[in-house]
């Protein structure tokens, strides 16, 4: 028992990224505003339409409004109507206040908030445009919003607008590269120690994980390739950050190729370590520090702020460590099995 | 024992069914009102694919190495 205890923590934290990381709800958000353009002095009547909210449970604490300049400018929604948990309408009324000096067009921030699903917005909403034909009505731009929670009451993972749903890709696209990174490692500090002792074994398990690696790598080239049609828009879009990882793994190729077309074991276990020693660290400043020199559309390259600056939240690190953990206990167990093939392998060939 | 297995994976669908729309209607809107969620799917899909693939690999190896044992034998 004591000897699988890796094995049982792998499992257990899969498991944990499986389960929580598809069921837990994202946090309330609004998907969509009609209309999208008002003019001033009227009232309209305002959709908004939610995901993953509580309207209806929460309807006493429910608070519907406008907002500009950083909330210095505030319409409060009247008449809000919930139609159902997703969905409500409130009047607001559009007076010139919310125009600054000669301001013709403004763009005003939408947020619903209440005890359950904290406040939640969509920024720039409404265009409210100028009507310059009546132009002296005041009436006060400011109303009265008392906030208690800012946050949602229940355990979830926070709305993003590109991402949606897509944000839980977390725990399974970025532990892909994790668990490559770490295997790959392991790989080149066993190169080292060939070289040091010149034993067999050592070159079975840089082989084995530079394999394993390999196989890691393609799994979150492919996955980074169908979130990035989702979400960029195209399945491969030439961007920095792909393309270096698309040259690592073909360098990690090149080295498979590098040992098999070398037939003298010591010879083979020889070249192959130095390469395995020099690709790593080729590739590591490819895919970490190349693409950070220049713009990138993956989250943390370029200007581009990474995951752990405003997606990250500590929601999502609680499951997100567990998952890196997991997919790289697996990975070292797949390892583990193809060494022991190997050496049965090369027991049998050899007696 | 297959059979039974197979007939009840094919009635999987229908219970689902029989338990009215609202649980249809809650799936349904479980994968498409809120947006992307079948990338997340695909992505899972595409991972256990790949480490099922060198799994079936690795068991192939193993396979022919215990044939090479019972022939020696």
């Amino acid at each position: 028992m004591r000897k699988y205890w890796w094995k049982i923590l792998s499992i257990i934290c899969l498991g944990v990224a499986l389960t929580a990381g598809v069921l837990t709800p994202l946090s309330p958000g609004i998907s969509n505003i009609t209309p999208e353009s008002v003019t001033s002095d009227s009232t309209y009547t305002i959709n908004f339409y939610c995901q993953n909210a509580h309207l209806l449970s929460n309807q006493n604490s429910l608070q519907c409004f406008l907002s500009a300049d950083s909330g210095k400018t505030m319409l409060c929604g009247k008449n809000i109507l919930v139609k159902s948990d997703h969905q409500l309408t409130a009047n607001f009324y559009f007076n010139h206040n919310i125009f600054s000096g000669n301001t013709k067009i403004k763009y005003l921030d939408a947020a619903i908030n209440n005890d359950m699903d904290g406040t939640f917005a969509e920024f720039s909403a409404i265009k409210a445009v100028r009507d310059t034909t009546k132009n002296d009505v005041l009436a006060p731009a400011k109303c009265g919003v008392v906030i208690k929670n800012t946050d949602p009451q229940f355990f979830s993972f926070p709305y993003r607008d590109i991402l949606i749903e897509s944000i839980r890709n977390l725990y399974f696209h970025v532990p892909m590269w994790f668990a490559m990174i770490i295997i790959l490692l392991v790989s080149a500090i066993y190169s080292i120690r060939y070289l040091y002792t010149f034993k067999i074994d050592n070159d079975i398990v840089a082989s084995e994980c530079a394999k394993v690696g390999l196989l890691f790598g393609l799994c979150g080239i492919t996955t980074g390739s169908m979130w990035a049609k989702t979400t960029w828009g195209a399945y491969w879009n030439n961007d920095p950050k792909e393309s270096a990882a698309a040259v690592g793994l073909l360098m990690y190729f090149g080295y498979l190729v590098l040992r098999s077309s070398i037939a003298d074991h010591d010879k083979r276990a020889r070249v192959a370590a130095v390469t395995n020693i020099f690709f790593y660290a080729i590739f590591i400043p490819l895919i970490f520090v190349l693409p950070r020199l220049t713009d990138s559309l993956h989250p943390g390259n370029g200007g581009n702020p990474g995951f752990n600056s405003y997606d990250l939240d500590n929601h999502m690190r609680v499951i997100f460590y567990p998952a890196i953990i997991g997919w790289t206990l697996l990975g070292v167990w797949l390892v583990s099995i193809r060494y022991r093939i190997r050496k049965l392998q090369n027991k049998i060939e050899s007696a | 024992m297959k059979k039974t297995l197979l007939t009840i994976l094919m009635l999987l669908p229908l219970a689902t069914f029989a338990q009215g729309n609202d649980v249809a209607d809650k799936f349904g809107n479980f994968l498409r009102e809120s947006g992307k969620l079948y990338v997340v799917f695909a992505v899972i899909i595409t991972i256990f694919a790949g480490i099922i693939a060198m799994l079936i690999r690795q068991e192939m190896k193993l396979s022919r190495l215990e044939k090479k044992i019972t022939n020696k034998n």
